[in-house]
Parts: structure tokens; C-alpha cells; sequence
């Protein structure tokens, strides 16, 4: 990266302040906090500068203290990143091509390397969870910003409806399977197996409403779940997704509506179950930030 | 798997084939090339050596011979300073091809000139040779270095090596015959003639990636050199090469002083001839057996130290009176060893320095080193025989040179070391923004901002603040700022550090904004307040206004009827949950415990803020009918961090407690993981005994794990705990065996005997997953008690290392490792780290295939244990694979849950036709 100059770069408590006042650190655990604003370099970038070229993969993230950045991928329309905002996590969390960042005037930012990023995941499960939290939470906001009468499926087709009672080899092999769960940590599923409970609902079966708790979500074996999300924007759930782990994950309370559409089996993950899972297994916890931020893109990519 | 299981044995011929296979297919070509190479040009500087002593000796005197030490290291060195002219034109590869046809070319002429009988003939064969030795193989090793990492140095190096040794026996057993029949002059031009033959071959070796880089970079040698003292590893490398030169020098000269008194003129060259093949014979013995070996026995420090103390002990014999018996001893200690152990070991401890300091350093250290000791061993041989000192003293003088060396050697390892942790300890470095929460929370930037009129900037000072403990430093004129939320968050964060001023929180009982009275009743319990005050509260519009006011006058005990009080309570229980949270709160100040047994129901809320209130409440009165309640809520995340805290609070009572249940396993599992972190909590010697105690009971890995994540805390929040070395080592060795018998169970399942490109089944595939899983589980669990027996982050950083998506970061990781493991783990513990990262190379070599006993034994052992989703994959898997000698296994297992029976249910269902498998 090029800079040019650095005309007072900010001390310590001001990095602090500011990055305290972003909504994704906002009650950030004060030792994870103090981890990250400590590794921050700040940069000061002229108008034209630019931060990556597009070519490598996202190796930082900007938090852009003043100025403005115009970031740009090949998935969607360059965006205008202003003070106060953020750009290259979702990239970054999901290891695809750097986006490519260039101050439209003078900018003042603190970057943080994927390298730091990833220590302070292995230091401190509650940063992991926060991030959770956000990019579910970033996900819920890319639905209802589908436009009208957009319908995405997520999810592969049955391959035929289990009679008998799911067993233990069974909701691990489907727990495996799932792109949900990243299946490097089979010991971390196995776990998941031996707690999870298996659901069998018949079409039209009302899942959740609006409004509703949402302390669990489900992991779809067979059949399949249509989420309404209103204006006739649905997103359709089958054989390997996951229902309502958006507000289970961040917000704890049901967004959209499920409804069953084919009889569906699908296996109960409890919210609390799976942050204990993923807090003992770091490796998990981090693939399945990676799986957030894919979905997050793919959300973007259907947006147009 | 790379070493060891598979490798061919019971002859000669099987032993070098798995010698050979030792190099990956990706290093064949340049370990091809560099083998050829020094088998090439060791032969020919065998024919040469036995050549120039036979013809030295025979005319001269060996008292000539520091002269010669002393011209050799001059020229060498007038060489060497050209050398960089030549980088700069040829890649090294084709520099070594030139520097063997200038070989050639000068032996033939020196065969053509030998003839003449001139005694200067003599003097400049054996300068030529000399010379000649050091410019092309310090050429040909700093090539290879550019070439591999540590790791693969370690391998390869032994290999290629062999054909140094291999070339010296050609050399001299041609040399041997050649002498029965030929004058002894006529080995120059055989010498000639292979090392003609040999300059195509450093043609097959790959391009050094740095050829581009100049030798000294533009400096003179002096100041090379100086840059080399400068750093503390390479100048005892220097330093070390210096002396072994030194010694080897001494060596040389003791023994062909002996060798010249002793044998007659004309027997020389056969003499010599006999001499050079036994000792390169043994030294071929040493690099095919012994090198690989002491090097992975005892780390590459401790086996380099091998060489100086035989040295040592040659030299001692000979200084107490020994004659040509003990030079042959030393000198077959040096003929043995310093080609093969000596000559491999000290390149590897080049190959630990950046490549590009490496690339400056080596030829300088390998030049001055070599040729600077055998200056000073000539200079000195030079006064003692001027001096009329005998060989004796000249063995005293070996000996002190050796034992400097010997200790060199020894205190080189932690600087080697250094180099390693210096790779791994990029990620490790300070930042210099690191405030410490003392100067943070008394930065007048951060005092500053509190008030601020931008709400965002003064609520992220008064998080900062109240986070660093200092909310007490709140002043008046922050409960005077306009936005609600700033209010809200300043009462709240004093109300938390129980530091509340008393006129500020009146002064905001009666603010328009619910929001602002909720917080300044809930800061109220905080403080010492009048009744009066808060009785106001009761009629306010807010629900959770009157909630918090009845409750806090409930906490005061304010007189009142005992009916009107229970009808105030029961309110508070049936109403919402600010109401119940208040309610919590205000049991907090009920001392004389009249009410406390409504913490019970409060403790089991739904609404997570009024369990965490209950919880708080409990602790701070610290009751101990609690006990059991508080360790049950350890299992609901949502409460968990309350509950440890209020656990520590309950001193060596709840420890005591906590412990019962940690050994108790019908306690559920939900709660028991996180006991080990709740006792951790209360950082006490009797905590940290009870965890380490419980390491080898504990059968659930997953808690075994819990308790050395929760002692590595311990020892990060207070560095001098002591912990139970003993227990500790015992419970590594327990996992180290664990990691290695799933390792061994995992490959007996990846090789099973199957039909080449058919799929693994599902169930096999989960099984080899989660096989795979635990043995990185027993590998982590090693690395943490190795952390907690040394007190350091070496291992934690080791163990970070081998995922290092670099070849240097990984190689340096497992370098360390190899030195800080004691001898006794060191080869076990290795195989299953390679194993797990496969380290040693990088490129996998295709699996031999097992055989089915090996897999139904495994499967038997996995059905048999207490893993309970091991057991049931292995029982699935044996029944999908149709291994009838199973059979009876499955039904004889018992099945430790409910999920097990299921599947050996199952599993017989398959045997027995009557139901399908997991495929």
C-alpha cells in the first residue's frame, strides 16, 4: 500500500474512541478490544490512493476514521465507505479476492491485518461471537433489502425423506454434510450429533411467526421451508440448509416467518448449544464466520 | 506417513533403498544432482589427496607440512574474495561446473609437471588440492542451501552427503588398486579424468532463488565480517569453524608426523591408500547408519558434540604418551566424522539463517572459519616446532582447542534456538500503542471525551473507563449532559462500580425520560439514600419505576406491615422482568436473610437479567445453600460468566464443592466441562491442585481439555503458580500415547485393502475424520502441558508455527520443537506432529496399503472403548464394510448411551440381512 504521509496520526485514545463508537465493537469485551486497537495501523491516504489491488486475497480491514473510500468487488456495484464505517470484513472472514480501496479524498484509517484478526478469534472466543452476532445479523439486513418478489433457495434437493428415527451415524453424516457446518472439525459435529433433537413436520406446519424467541434453529435433512420475508420475497430452505439461524444467532427474536412447504425431517440446534460447540472448537467457530460471510455474498449477489 | 512403519528391512540392499526414499519426489532432481556431484569430486579429491601425500611426504618432511596449511588458507582466501566477481556473472550451478573442469584441467597439468621431480611441484600439489577442496564444496553447499528448508535439510542433506563419503571410498579404493601398480604421480591424471567427468552434474541441480544476490553485497570482506561478529549466532558458528579448523589441522598433522616416522618412503602411498579407504568406509557407515540417527536422538546441538569430545579423548591418549595407534584413532575419528556428522551438521546450522543473510554469511564464516583456523593452527604448529616442542605437546594443544570447541558447541544451542523463535516471533511483537489500563484511564484525551457533546464519543469514554476500573473518576459534569443514553450509561456504569454520587442520582430520579429514571433507581441500591427520596417512586408512571421503588424500600427494610411487605414481594415475582430483576437486586442488601430464600425462584428466571441479578445478589452475601444452585448454572451460557464469578467468590468451600462434582461423572456433562474454569476462577494453590489432580482421572477428553485450558489461565494470570511438574508430565505422556495410538488406528483404517479409485464409504470417512480430530486434540493437549511445565510461550508459538502457511514458518516450528523435546519423547511425539500437519516435505507419498486383520483390529479396539461416537462410527463402519469377524465383537459390546445402542442395534440388523447400512 502507498502512503504518502501521515500528518498526526491519532494516539492512542483517540483509536480507542473511535473504534469504541463502531456498532460492530460496541460492548466488545474490553481485553478482545484492547487486542484489536493495539494491532490497528493506522494509514493516511491521499486522494487516488489505494489500499489493495483486487488481485490478493482480503488481508485487512479498513475502519475509515475520516475521508472516504470507494470500494469495489467483482460481486456487486463499488460502494462509498464513509467515517465511522468499515470494508473488507465480509471478504476478509469469507478468504475471497481483495476488494479493491481507493480514498476519494483525503482518508485517515486504521487497518487490521486477517493475521490479527485471527489471533485475537483464538484468544478470545467472545470476539468470535460478536462477529457472529454481526454477520447474522448484516444478513438479516441483506434479505429484507431483497427486491420485491425475489425468492433465493439455499440448500440441494432430497434425496429421499428418512422413515426410521434419525441415528447417531445418521445426524452426524447430515451435520457433515451441510455447507452450514464446516466438516473440518468432525469432533465439534460429533458433539453437535450426540445433543442435537430431530423435528418431523408435516406441510403447511407453522415453524415460527414473527415476534417469536428465537433460541434455536433448525438443520434441514429432507423436505423443505419457505421463510417469507414480505413483498413477496421468500428464501427457500432444503436438504443441507439452515432455518432462523440469522435471529438465533444475533438478534433472538423470529424476523420472517417459517412455513413448512414439504414434509420436512430437520435436526434442533439450540443456540446455546452451538456457541458452546464452537467456543471449544476455534477452528469451527472461524469456518463458520467464513460460512456467514459467503452467505452474506451470495445475499449480495442476488441483490444485484 | 514418511518414516519408520513401511520401511523395507532385513538387507543391505532394503536398507538403501529406504536410505534413498528418504528424498521426496520433488527434491529427486536437485538431490540427484548434488549426490553426483560430490561423489564426482570427492572420488577425484580422493585420488588427489592420497596422490599429494605419498608424493609430500616421500620428499619432504612433515615439519614442511603447517607451511603448506598456511599457503592453502592464503590463496583460499585471495580465492574466495574473487569468488563474488564469478556470482555475478554464472548462477552457482554453473559456477561448480567451471570450478570442476578448472579442477581437471590443473590436475592434468600438475600430472604433466609431476614427472619433473622439482620439489616446488610438491608444495604446489598439495596447495592445489587443498585450495581446491574448500572453494568448490563451500560453493556446493551454499547452492544447496538455497534449495530446502531445515526440515528438508535434515532428510536430504544425509542423503546427498552419502555421496561425499560414497565418492571418497570410490576415490580411494581406485587409489588402493592403483598404487600396486603405477607410481604414485599417475593418480593425477586419474584424478583428472573423473573430475572432467563430474562437471556436468551440478547442471541438474535447480537455480539458487537468490542468485541475484552478490556475496558481500558490495561490502569488503573486513566489513562482512564485522557485520558477522555483530550478530551473536553467526559469530559463534565463526567462531566454531574456527576451531574445528584449528583441531583438524592439528589432527592431520599429528598423524602424518606419526605416519612419517613410522613408515618407510616407499610404503607410503599404499599406506595412505589402505588409511583413506578404511576411514572413508567408516565414515560411509557412520552417514548411512549414524548421522540420521544422532541427529533425531539427541537434536542437531548434542549430536555436532560428538565430534570435539572423540577429539578430545583421541587427543588426550596421544598427549599421554600414545603413539601411531592413537593418531590412527584420531584420525579416523576425523576421517569418519568430519565428512559425514561434522560436515552435515554444521550445514544445517546454516540452513536455520535467513536465506538471504545466509547467502552473504556462509561463504565468508565457511572461508575465514576454515581457513582462518587452519592459519592459526599453522602459525602455531610453526612456533612449536620452532620451539622444539614434540608431538606431545602439540597433542596438549589439540586437546585444549578441542574442549573450546566442545564448549562452544553446548552454548551454540540457544542462540540456535533464537534463530527459530525469531521466525515464529514476527506475530509476537509489542505494539506501541499498548497503554496499560492505568495511563489509558488517566488520559486527559479520555477525561476529555466524557463530555463531549457527541453522545456516540462520550458513551465510548465512558465504556473505555468504566472497563479500565476507573468509573469512580466520573465527575458531576457528566450527569449533567443532555442525551439520555450518555445518562443512562453513566449511572449504570457507577452503579456497577458501586460508586454513585448520591445528589447526582437524585437529580435524576425525576427526569422526563423513563429510560434515565429506570437507571437512576437501579444506581440507587448502590447508594445510601434517604427514604424519602425513593418513596416518590411508587407513583410513577413507569411500571418499572414503581418495580425498582418497591423494591428498594423492600431492601431497606422500611417499616411496614408484614402483610403490606409480602403483597409488595409477590408483586415483584409475579410481575415483569425489570420488577423481578429489582427484586433480585434489592435481596442483595438483605442481611439478617429473612428473604433470602426467594432467591431460589430468581436464580431459575427465564429472563437471563434477572438469574444474572439473582446470581450477583447471592454472591455478594455469599451464602453457601447457594453452592449447588450457582454450579448448576454454569451449564446455561447466557449466565455462565455470573455464576464462575460467584463461585470464586465462595472461597475454599466452593472449590471444595466444585471438586465432589468435577469427579463425580453422573453430575450431566453440561455442567461438568465448565467446572474446571469456575475452580480456575478462584486462582488459588488448592484450585490448581485440584485441577492438575484430576487431569489423569478425567476420562472425557473434552474436559481433560477444559482443565488445561483453564491451568493455562491460571498461569497467565499469575506466572509463578506452582503446578505439579510431575502430574503434569505424567498426563502428557498419557496423551502423548493416546495421540499415538489414534494415529496408529487412523492409518490402519487409511489403508485398508480397497480397489484402486473406489470411494471410501460415508461412515469410514466420518470415522478417519474424527480419528483425525482427536489426535489433534492429544497433540494440542501436549503443547499446553508443555507450556505449563516450562512456564513459556515457546510451544504455544511451536504449535502455532506448524500451521504456518510458510515452508520456514513450519520448518522453524518443528526445528524448535525438536530441540526443547526431552531425548526420551522426542522421536514418538514427532511422528504423530508430522503426522497430523504433514510436515517432512510437504508432498504426501501414497499410503501402503494394510491389511484387513490391522483394520479389523482397529475397528475392534474402537468398538471397544469408552468413546462412545468412536464406538458407534467403528460399529457402523464394520458392518458397512461386511467384516463378519466383527460380528461377535457387536454383540458383546456394551453400549455406553442410549445413541450407542442404536447403532450396534443397527449394526446387527446388517449382519443379519435384516436392515441397510449407513451407505
Amino acid at each position: 500500500m502507498d502512503v504518502t504521509r501521515t500528518p498526526s496520526p491519532p494516539d492512542a485514545v483517540e483509536r480507542a474512541l473511535f473504534l469504541r463508537r463502531l456498532s460492530l465493537l460496541r460492548g466488545f469485551p474490553f481485553s478482545a478490544f484492547r487486542a484489536l486497537e493495539r494491532t490497528a495501523r493506522h494509514v493516511w491516504l491521499d486522494a487516488g490512493d489505494t489500499i489493495d489491488t483486487g488481485e490478493r486475497v482480503q488481508d485487512e480491514v479498513a475502519f475509515v476514521m475520516s475521508g472516504e473510500l470507494w470500494a469495489e468487488s467483482g460481486l456487486r456495484p463499488g460502494r462509498a465507505i464513509g467515517a465511522g464505517q468499515l470494508a473488507g470484513l465480509t471478504h476478509l472472514l469469507a478468504r475471497r479476492p481483495a476488494l479493491g480501496m481507493t480514498a476519494r479524498r483525503p482518508t485517515s484509517a486504521l487497518l487490521v491485518s486477517a493475521d490479527d484478526l485471527e489471533d485475537l478469534f483464538e484468544r478470545h472466543f467472545t470476539s468470535v461471537e460478536f462477529m457472529i452476532h454481526y454477520m447474522a445479523r448484516e444478513c438479516l439486513a441483506d434479505l429484507e433489502q431483497l427486491p420485491d418478489g425475489v425468492e433465493v433457495g439455499f440448500g440441494s434437493r432430497d434425496a429421499g425423506v428418512p422413515t426410521a428415527p434419525l441415528d447417531f451415524v445418521e445426524r452426524l453424516g447430515a451435520l457433515g454434510t451441510s455447507p452450514m457446518l464446516p466438516a473440518q472439525s468432525l469432533d465439534a459435529l460429533a458433539e453437535l450429533a450426540r445433543h442435537v433433537s430431530e423435528e418431523r413436520r408435516d406441510a403447511d406446519d407453522v415453524l415460527w411467526r414473527p415476534g417469536d424467541p428465537a433460541d434455536h434453529f433448525l438443520l434441514v435433512v429432507a423436505g423443505s421451508i419457505r421463510c417469507d420475508i414480505g413483498g413477496g420475497r421468500a428464501y427457500h430452505e432444503r436438504r443441507g440448509a439452515t432455518a432462523g439461524e440469522y435471529e438465533a444467532l444475533s438478534t433472538g427474536v423470529r424476523q420472517f416467518g417459517a412455513v413448512v412447504r414439504d414434509p420436512v425431517v430437520a435436526l434442533r440446534i439450540d443456540r446455546e448449544l452451538f456457541l458452546d460447540v464452537l467456543e471449544d472448537h476455534a477452528g469451527m467457530a472461524r469456518s463458520f464466520l467464513g460460512v456467514l460471510a459467503e452467505e452474506r455474498l451470495t445475499l449480495a449477489a442476488s441483490r444485484g | 506417513m514418511k518414516r519408520g512403519a513401511g520401511s523395507p528391512r532385513g538387507s543391505w540392499l532394503a536398507y538403501a533403498a529406504g536410505f534413498f526414499r528418504r528424498v521426496e519426489p520433488a527434491e529427486q532432481r536437485d538431490a540427484a544432482g548434488a549426490f553426483l556431484t560430490l561423489f564426482g569430486f570427492m572420488m577425484g579429491h580422493a585420488l588427489l589427496e592420497t596422490a599429494r601425500d605419498a608424493l609430500f611426504l616421500a620428499r619432504l618432511p612433515a615439519s614442511q607440512l603447517p607451511w603448506v596449511y598456511l599457503v592453502i588458507a592464503v590463496v583460499a582466501l585471495v580465492l574466495a574474495e574473487r569468488q563474488s566477481v564469478l556470482l555475478r556473472r554464472f548462477s552457482s550451478r554453473n559456477e561448480l561446473s567451471g570450478w570442476l573442469l578448472f579442477a581437471a584441467t590443473g590436475c592434468f597439468g600438475f600430472w604433466l609437471v609431476s614427472g619433473l621431480g622439482q620439489t616446488w611441484v610438491f608444495y604446489a600439489i598439495y596447495v592445489w588440492t587443498g585450495v581446491l577442496a574448500t572453494l568448490v564444496v563451500v560453493r556446493f553447499w551454499t547452492h544447496l542451501g538455497t534449495l530446502f528448508t531445515v526440515t528438508q535439510a535434515k532428510r536430504v542433506f544425509t542423503v546427498v552427503g552419502s555421496g561425499s563419503v560414497l565418492g571418497a571410498i570410490a576415490g580411494s579404493a581406485v587409489a588402493r588398486g592403483l598404487t600396486d601398480l603405477v607410481p604414485p604421480r599417475h593418480l593425477l591424471l586419474a584424478a583428472a579424468v573423473v573430475l572432467l567427468a563430474t562437471s556436468p552434474a551440478p547442471r541438474l541441480l535447480r537455480r539458487a532463488a537468490t542468485r541475484q544476490m552478490p556475496i558481500d553485497s558490495g561490502r569488503s570482506p573486513l566489513q562482512a565480517a564485522l557485520g558477522i561478529w555483530g550478530d551473536p549466532y553467526m559469530k559463534r558458528i565463526a567462531i566454531l569453524i574456527v576451531l574445528a579448523a584449528m583441531t583438524f589441522s592439528l589432527v592431520d598433522y599429528l598423524f602424518k608426523s606419526a605416519a612419517d616416522r613410522a613408515i618407510a618412503p616407499p610404503d607410503l602411498a599404499s599406506f595412505f591408500a589402505t588409511v583413506y579407504l578404511t576411514l572413508n568406509l567408516a565414515s560411509l557407515v557412520v552417514q548411512l547408519g549414524v548421522v540420521s540417527w544422532l541427529v533425531r536422538r539427541f537434536g542437531l546441538n548434542r549430536a555436532l558434540a560428538f565430534v570435539p569430545a572423540l577429539l578430545l579423548l583421541g587427543a588426550s591418549g596421544l598427549a599421554a604418551g600414545g603413539g601411531l595407534a592413537f593418531a590412527l584413532i584420531m584420525k579416523g575419528v576425523d576421517g569418519s566424522l568430519r565428512h559425514s556428522l561434522f560436515r552435515t551438521g554444521s550445514e544445517l546450522l546454516f540452513v536455520a539463517i535467513p536465506i538471504e543473510l545466509r547467502m552473504r554469511a556462509k561463504p565468508i564464516i565457511d572461508m575465514l572459519g576454515h581457513r582462518g583456523g587452519q592459519v592459526v593452527a599453522s602459525l602455531s604448529l610453526l612456533v612449536l616446532l620452532g620451539l622444539g616442542a614434540g608431538d606431545r605437546l602439540i597433542a596438549v594443544v589439540a586437546v585444549s582447542v578441542a574442549a573450546l570447541w566442545l564448549a562452544l558447541t553446548i552454548d551454540l544451542r540457544s542462540y540456535y534456538l533464537d534463530v527459530f523463535r525469531g521466525f515464529l516471533d514476527a506475530d509476537f511483537a509489542p505494539s506501541k500503542y499498548d497503554l496499560d489500563r492505568t495511563q489509558l484511564a488517566n488520559h486527559p484525551g479520555l477525561l476529555g471525551a466524557l463530555t463531549s457533546p457527541d453522545a456516540a464519543t462520550a458513551i465510548a469514554a465512558l465504556e473505555l473507563l468504566a472497563e479500565t476500573g476507573a468509573a469512580h473518576k466520573l465527575g458531576p459534569e457528566v450527569f449533567a449532559h443532555s442525551d439520555a443514553q450518555v445518562l443512562v450509561k453513566a449511572l449504570d456504569s457507577c452503579a456497577e462500580a458501586g460508586m454513585v454520587d448520591a445528589a447526582a442520582i437524585v437529580s435524576l430520579l425525576r427526569r422526563p425520560e423513563e429510560e434515565v429514571r429506570v437507571a437512576a433507581y437501579r444506581a440507587a441500591f448502590a447508594v445510601d439514600l434517604a427514604a424519602d427520596a425513593i418513596r416518590p417512586g411508587l407513583e410513577d408512571p413507569s411500571p418499572h419505576v414503581r418495580s425498582l421503588a418497591t423494591a428498594w424500600l423492600v431492601s431497606q427494610g422500611e417499616s411496614q406491615p408484614p402483610a403490606e411487605l409480602e403483597q409488595r414481594i409477590k408483586g415483584l415475582l409475579a410481575g415483569d422482568a425489570p420488577g423481578r430483576w429489582a427484586l433480585a437486586r434489592a435481596l442483595r442488601e438483605d442481611q439478617a436473610g429473612a428473604l433470602r430464600d426467594l432467591l431460589g425462584p430468581l436464580l431459575d428466571d427465564p429472563h437471563p437479567t434477572v438469574r444474572r441479578e439473582a446470581i450477583r445478589s447471592v454472591s455478594r452475601l455469599g451464602d453457601e445453600r447457594f453452592s449447588d444452585r450457582l454450579i448448576e448454572c454454569l451449564a446455561a451460557r447466557s449466565v455462565r460468566r455470573e455464576a464462575r464469578a460467584a463461585l470464586a467468590q465462595m472461597g475454599p468451600a466452593g472449590v471444595a464443592r466444585m471438586t465432589e462434582m468435577l469427579r463425580d461423572p453422573a453430575v450431566p456433562h453440561a455442567v461438568r466441562r465448565h467446572l474446571p474454569d469456575a475452580i480456575a476462577g478462584c486462582a488459588t494453590m488448592q484450585a490448581a491442585r485440584t485441577l492438575v489432580g484430576h487431569l489423569r482421572a478425567e476420562r472425557d477428553g473434552m474436559i481433560r481439555f477444559k482443565i488445561l485450558q483453564a491451568l493455562g489461565r491460571m498461569r497467565r494470570r499469575q506466572h509463578e503458580l506452582p503446578l505439579d511438574n510431575a502430574q503434569l508430565r505424567l498426563a502428557r505422556d498419557h496423551a502423548l500415547r493416546q495421540g499415538f495410538e489414534v494415529m496408529r488406528l487412523r492409518r490402519a483404517l487409511e489403508n485398508r485393502p480397497r480397489p484402486q479409485h473406489s470411494p471410501r464409504l460415508p461412515s469410514e470417512r466420518l470415522l478417519i475424520g474424527l480419528l483425525r480430530d482427536k489426535q489433534d486434540h492429544a497433540v494440542e493437549r501436549v503443547f499446553r502441558l508443555l507450556n505449563l511445565e516450562t512456564k513459556n510461550d515457546d510451544f504455544y508459538r511451536i504449535y502455532k508455527g506448524l500451521s504456518s502457511p510458510t515452508p520456514e514458518g513450519r520448518a522453524s516450528a518443528l526445528e524448535l520443537l525438536e530441540h526443547l523435546l526431552g531425548t526420551a519423547e522426542r522421536i514418538a511425539f514427532l511422528e504423530v506432529v508430522e503426522d497430523l500437519f504433514e510436515l517432512d516435505g510437504g508432498t504426501a507419498r501414497p499410503a501402503r496399503p494394510g491389511s484387513r486383520k490391522a483394520l479389523v483390529d482397529a475397528l475392534r479396539t474402537l468398538m471397544t472403548g469408552h468413546v462412545e461416537s468412536l464406538s458407534a462410527l467403528a460399529a457402523a463402519c464394520a458392518a458397512d464394510l461386511g467384516l463378519s469377524e466383527l460380528e461377535e465383537t457387536i454383540d458383546a459390546a456394551t453400549p455406553h448411551s442410549r445413541d450407542a445402542q442404536i447403532v450396534l442395534g443397527r449394526a446387527k440388523a446388517v449382519f443379519a440381512g435384516e436392515a441397510k447400512g449407513w451407505t
